[in-house]
């Protein structure tokens, strides 16, 4: 591919090499403090002890081996409107987001909906840590060591029933807290959704934790849905609302701007966005851009879910 | 009747004027090398500039109507040099594009360029500004001729128009500085016209007074 070679001879001749050298220490650092953690004779807790919400963390070998971005990297440049529109509104604005209690409304059709508290959801399972590509739309990204267990196993455990073809998720409403949401930028609560053969792919993962941590909240705190196949502002933050129906929900950024923003959202460089070419972008810490593969790299994985669709039309 | 402007404040004044506009540049620059521009110091760059340049263009704009206003001749003797200073920042802003953002990977410029309205309009705009500044050498303008100058420099309405369209295609959401530089723009062309109006009106009475005598 012509366009490639173009893409690495530019990440050669990158900007100036202090910075890069700076860039890489950080995360280089951080990957070190991460093999520490590992490792039970220097650090107090032992890689077996390493919890979140008293489960134990599996690691999930079938991942990227990319590496991490840095960790405050991806905890400091965050869409999340509901904290505000900025890229560091998120994190400025963290302390709006109030996750204790959290129950998540599951409803429609389903054997057993309810409200289900976030402790119930957890409990018994294995949690585990996968390192996924995350992809925005608005042409950056992120290498992110989620941690979490799959949407199917969850489920699989609320028998949907024949009906359930589609999953409606939506996030926390609370206009009285969260700054963004006192202003019309979307539709409020943020809305999104899967077919449900995406929602039982065993690459979407609900999301606990990132880097052995918590989520914070900017991130999405407490729980939120990651599909690294698709851009990112399908994998909603913060959950308050799964509901099993028959019909294809309308997302949020799709009801604001149908043109630009489509149902599926697959990552696909192919196809035209009037705002950002979606051919390149730029990982968080690195100064060169990068081609943007199909899928986000899923394809391998994903591509039979779309056999047969027109991807320019289902965009 | 304008106020003649002393010199030695005019001088003054440009000089302050230099300085004030390099000031961004400058404080960009150090910003950067500071390492105080966030996750993506390229971006910020890009959009500030971007932001200096339009807002450069518009408070050249406003100058005339202030002259008019006030009487004043000094804001008509810094008018060259803000809207070469709209210029500089944005030729910068165009430059951080192909070189923070793109690295200068030529097919994905041409990529960008052949796919993304905001980008086209953008870059018509800064062409438009070519022949401006050419003509903002004293020599050109006088071989030009006041009445082409002038017609030639309405363009930079045009130029501010299109500086606001291609924010406004890349804006999400609600932004009210956008709301404010559409009004300014808006606000400055209708000070154009009525100006226009006022001067055709005063050119009519002219022409009415020469021709009332012969009643006699």
């Amino acid at each position: 591919m012509e366009r490639k070679n173009l893409l690495t001879q530019a990440s050669a001749k990158r900007a100036s090499p202090e910075r890069v050298i700076s860039r890489r220490d950080l995360i280089k650092g951080s990957a070190a403090l991460g093999l520490a953690g590992l490792m039970p004779g220097l650090i107090s807790t032992p890689a077996a002890a390493r919890l979140l919400y008293g489960q134990a963390i599996a690691s999930w070998t079938d991942g990227t081996n990319e590496e991490p971005t840095d960790q405050a990297l991806a905890s400091s440049y965050n869409n999340f409107f509901e904290l505000g529109t900025g890229k560091s509104d998120p994190k400025d604005n963290a302390h709006f987001l109030r996750t204790e209690p959290w129950s998540v409304r599951i409803e429609g059709e389903i054997a057993k909906p309810g409200l289900y508290p976030l402790e119930d959801l957890l409990a018994g399972r294995t949690l585990e840590e996968r390192i996924y590509r995350l992809r925005c739309v608005e042409t950056w990204s992120k290498v992110i060591p989620w941690v979490g267990f799959p949407l199917a196993d969850l489920i699989r455990r609320l028998a949907p029933t024949s009906r359930a073809k589609y999953v409606l998720f939506e996030s926390i409403m609370d206009p009285d807290n969260l700054p963004g949401q006192r202003r019309p930028a979307l539709d409020w609560p943020y809305q999104e959704g899967l077919r449900i053969d995406e929602a039982m792919h065993p690459l979407t993962l609900i999301a606990v934790g990132m880097y052995g941590e918590m989520l914070p909240a900017q991130n999405g705190a407490p729980l939120r849905l990651v599909v690294p196949w698709k851009y990112g502002f399908k994998s909603i933050k913060s959950i308050a609302r799964i509901r099993f129906q028959e019909t294809q929900p309308l997302s949020s950024w799709e009801a604001k701007q149908p043109r630009e923003y489509g149902f599926y959202a697959n990552v696909n460089p192919e196809v035209r966005h009037p705002r950002w070419l979606q051919a390149t972008e730029r990982r968080l810490g690195e100064r060169a851009r990068i081609a943007t593969q199909m899928f986000n790299g899923y394809g391998d994985q994903v591509a039979h879910l779309y056999v047969g669709m027109d991807l320019s039309i289902h965009f | 009747m304008p106020v003649k402007a002393a010199k030695s404040t005019i001088r003054l004044l440009r000089l302050a004027l230099f300085i004030g506009m390099s000031l961004p540049l400058l404080g960009l620059a150090l910003a950067w090398h500071q390492d105080r521009l966030g996750v993506i110091p390229e971006e910020v760059v890009l959009h500030s500039l971007g932001r200096w340049g339009l807002y450069a263009l518009l408070a050249t704009l406003a100058l005339g109507p202030l002259f008019r206003l006030t009487h004043r001749l000094e804001f008509m003797m810094i008018r060259r040099q803000l809207g070469l200073w709209s210029f500089v920042y944005i030729t910068a802003h165009l430059l951080a594009w192909a070189w923070l953002e793109l690295h200068w990977v030529w097919t994905v410029v041409w990529l960008e360029l052949s796919q993304l309205l905001h980008l086209q309009i953008g870059l018509f705009s800064w062409l438009l500004l070519i022949p401006l500044v050419i003509t903002s050498v004293p020599l050109l303008q006088k071989a030009l001729g006041m009445p082409r100058w002038r017609w030639l420099h309405r363009l930079s309405y045009l130029c501010a128009a299109g500086g606001i369209l291609h924010f406004f295609l890349l804006a999400r959401g609600f932004r009210a500085e956008l709301w404010l530089t559409l009004l300014a723009l808006v606000l400055l062309i209708i000070l154009r016209l009525l100006d226009a109006k006022w001067l055709s009106y005063k050119a009519e009475l002219q022409v009415r007074r020469e021709q009332t005598p012969s009643r006699k």
